[in-house]
């Protein structure tokens, strides 16, 4: 299966903080990869060089074969940040027209993608609501929906189930995997360990730096333990020695 | 009361970890104060004038007793070197025409015109008005053929001042200035005579303008400025906190393209604030337009955009509307008190006058009273058009060039 994200020596520093630390990172088509690690270990700077917001200070970074942030994978990509990016002062359905636009869709194929996405995140009938007006589920669904607007080949979300409540997480993930039905490759960060389980892979970072990789499974098993939780503290201790 | 100690030992401490706001309450009361005392320290000075004195001097009277008497005064001279030269700085010119022309132009504020045979005139006609019969020549005491001191000529007994009134206040102040002179050459003769006895005003600009005809231009130009910086820096200080700015720059629109959308929408803004400020200026205060209003609204678009590409820049300062909003007064307080809005440049003193070219607000008021009071158009106001125009590239570059920045940190 071909990658849809190769990082090879991946590094960014901001002053003395050493963010990213020589990162290989292979994400391949269509799967589910999730970017597991604590808070500050790397994880969002990651997803922005991989999304062209940051330029890396030294490494490779090739997203569907072509450098990062380079103008043919804009269009290909996804993004969902770890603040909502919506905006509250507009209404839904033109939250999703503004994003749509910004990829060059209009007219009623626009139209058509919106009434599909609409569907799919249950928003059907709120299209005239002001954003602000919405819940705090409506609003993060809404968020995923601007970043598949453009039906991308890649997705990446950065903690997208951050503060958000397991009911929601639940339906969060189920859509997720309906995307992945469709041929989407997804790159999910998150800090949540129970969710890494949802993943086809993942990725253990710490510090900046991939400590290790493989399927859910492979993890626990190369571990020697039962969660993911538990695997991760024996990565984390293996590291440090 | 403890707890209310906590709070106010809280909300210090969270100031006095904010760097920018400590900044802020130190800086702006110093700034104001020094700005305030430098830019309303007194009248304005250096005003330019242009002179033309074509008094020949003299003043000759036949006698009774036989000689003709020629009284050696140069009442011109007299007049030119009792204007104060601390208000004004005086150019030469030799008629009134080009006093007229010099004033048209915008090279100068205002203008006195002394004709050839002023002293002689002006003496004749206080000796007739005061029914002089002796005068006193030499130690020598004459007296006056009546008859021909009658039918002497008197026309040029008048001197002209000629005065641009789109500053309103300059207007008086030179009007004001004149009056002082001429009382200097009044005292000399028996007679007292009224300014306007002396001296007749026209004015090249402004006629019947009022304060706020002066006012109106500089007020509007700093509505545009508060307003599109405030609203420049809180949309892009909240796009960029609540993330919708990387999810802009994450697709395929372009650091420039970010930048001319924020253009365009408020230079739309700003044609609907010029509209609402000129038309309210016209309905509530009756004021005169004598330039092409579209033209005005053009020129402050022009402004709008460059203010709009300063927002840009201030906000890369902000990391939360919070301290966007506090960036405000660091633009509102030189701007309202440098920029010749309520007081023309010219009653700063001379070492801060570099700051008042350096605000663009100073040529967008300018710029818009000659429009809107003189009637001036492109050919005339194009020193204000290249200054907002090169404020508005380099700002529209600086905005590319941030944006750029922060879209590939």
């Amino acid at each position: 299966m071909p990658d849809a994200v190769v990082t090879k020596k991946l590094r960014k520093t901001f002053g003395k903080v050493n963010a990213v630390m020589d990162l290989d990172l292979s994400v391949h088509e269509g799967e589910i990869y999730g970017l597991i690690g604590p808070n500050g270990s790397g994880k969002t700077t990651t997803v922005k060089i991989l999304c062209g917001l940051l330029r890396p200070d030294g490494g490779e970074v090739q997203v569907l074969g072509n450098p990062a942030g380079s103008s043919s994978v804009r269009p290909l990509i996804g993004y969902m940040p770890q603040d909502l990016a919506i905006y509250p002062d507009l209404k839904v359905m033109q939250n999703l027209d503004f994003f749509g636009r910004l990829y060059g869709l209009g007219g009623e194929k626009l139209k058509a993608r919106e009434r599909a996405l609409l569907r799919m995140v249950a928003l059907e009938g709120r299209e005239g609501s002001l954003v602000s007006t919405l819940s705090g589920g409506m609003k993060h669904r809404l968020s995923l929906a601007c970043s598949m607007i453009h039906g991308p080949r890649l997705l990446f979300l950065d903690e997208p189930t951050v503060g958000v409540d397991p009911e929601l997480r639940f339906s969060f993930w189920q859509y997720l995997k309906k995307l992945k039905e469709g041929g989407l490759t997804a790159l999910i960060t998150t800090h949540y360990m129970d969710e890494a389980g949802r993943c086809d892979r993942v990725g253990l970072i710490r510090e900046g730096r991939l400590i290790a990789e493989g399927t859910p499974r492979e993890l626990r098993e190369s571990a020697g333990c039962e969660s993911l939780e538990d695997a991760f503290l024996v990565f984390s201790k293996r590291d440090m020695k | 009361m403890n707890r209310a100690v906590v709070i106010a030992v809280n909300i210090l401490r969270q100031i006095r970890n904010d760097r920018r706001t400590v900044g802020m309450i130190v800086v702006t009361p110093v700034l104001v104060m020094v700005l305030f005392g430098y830019a309303f320290a007194g009248e304005p000075h250096d005003l330019k004038l242009a002179i033309a004195n074509e008094d020949v001097g003299g003043a000759s009277f036949q006698t009774i007793e036989g000689p003709v008497i020629t009284l050696p005064l140069n009442l011109g001279r007299i007049m030119v070197g009792s204007i104060d030269s601390s208000t004004f700085a005086m150019t030469s010119t030799d008629s009134l025409e080009s006093i007229r022309q010099i004033i048209s132009d915008g090279q100068a504020w205002g203008g006195l015109y002394i004709p050839r045979n002023f002293t002689q005139h002006f003496v004749t006609r206080g000796f007739q008005i005061a029914n002089q019969t002796t005068v006193m020549f030499e130690g020598i005491l004459y007296h006056l053929n009546l008859t021909q001191l009658r039918g002497m000529p008197t026309d040029q007994a008048y001197m002209t001042t000629l005065i641009d009134n789109s500053n309103t206040q300059v207007g008086s102040l030179i009007a004001r200035k004149m009056q002082e002179a001429v009382s200097s050459i009044i005292m000399l003769l028996p007679v007292n005579l009224s300014f306007s006895g002396v001296i007749h005003t026209d004015f090249i600009y402004g006629s019947n303008a009022k304060f706020v005809d002066f006012f109106a231009p500089g007020i509007m130009s700093f509505v545009i400025t508060i307003i599109t910086i405030m609203l420049t820096i809180v949309s892009i200080v909240r796009e960029r906190t609540n993330g919708t700015m990387e999810r802009i720059l994450a697709s395929p629109t372009r650091p420039h393209e970010v930048v001319l959308g924020y253009m365009i929408a408020f230079s739309l803004i700003s044609v609907l604030q010029s509209c609402l400020l000129i038309g309210s200026a016209i309905l509530l205060f009756n004021m005169t337009i004598q330039g092409n209003v579209v033209f005005a609204i053009g020129f402050v678009v022009l402004y709008a955009i460059g203010v709009q590409g300063l927002g840009t820049l201030l906000s890369t300062v902000a990391r939360n509307e919070f301290q966007a909003i506090q960036l405000v007064p660091l633009v509102f307080v030189p701007f309202i008190l440098l920029g010749g809005i309520f007081w023309p440049v010219e009653a700063m003193p001379t070492f801060i006058r570099p700051l008042s070219a350096a605000i663009p607000l100073t040529y967008a008021a300018e710029g818009l009273r000659s429009i809107m009071i003189r009637g001036w158009g492109p050919a005339e106001i194009w020193k204000d058009l290249v200054a907002l125009s090169i404020f508005a590239l380099v700002m529209i570059l600086a905005g590319f060039a941030v944006t750029k920045k922060r879209a590939r940190g």
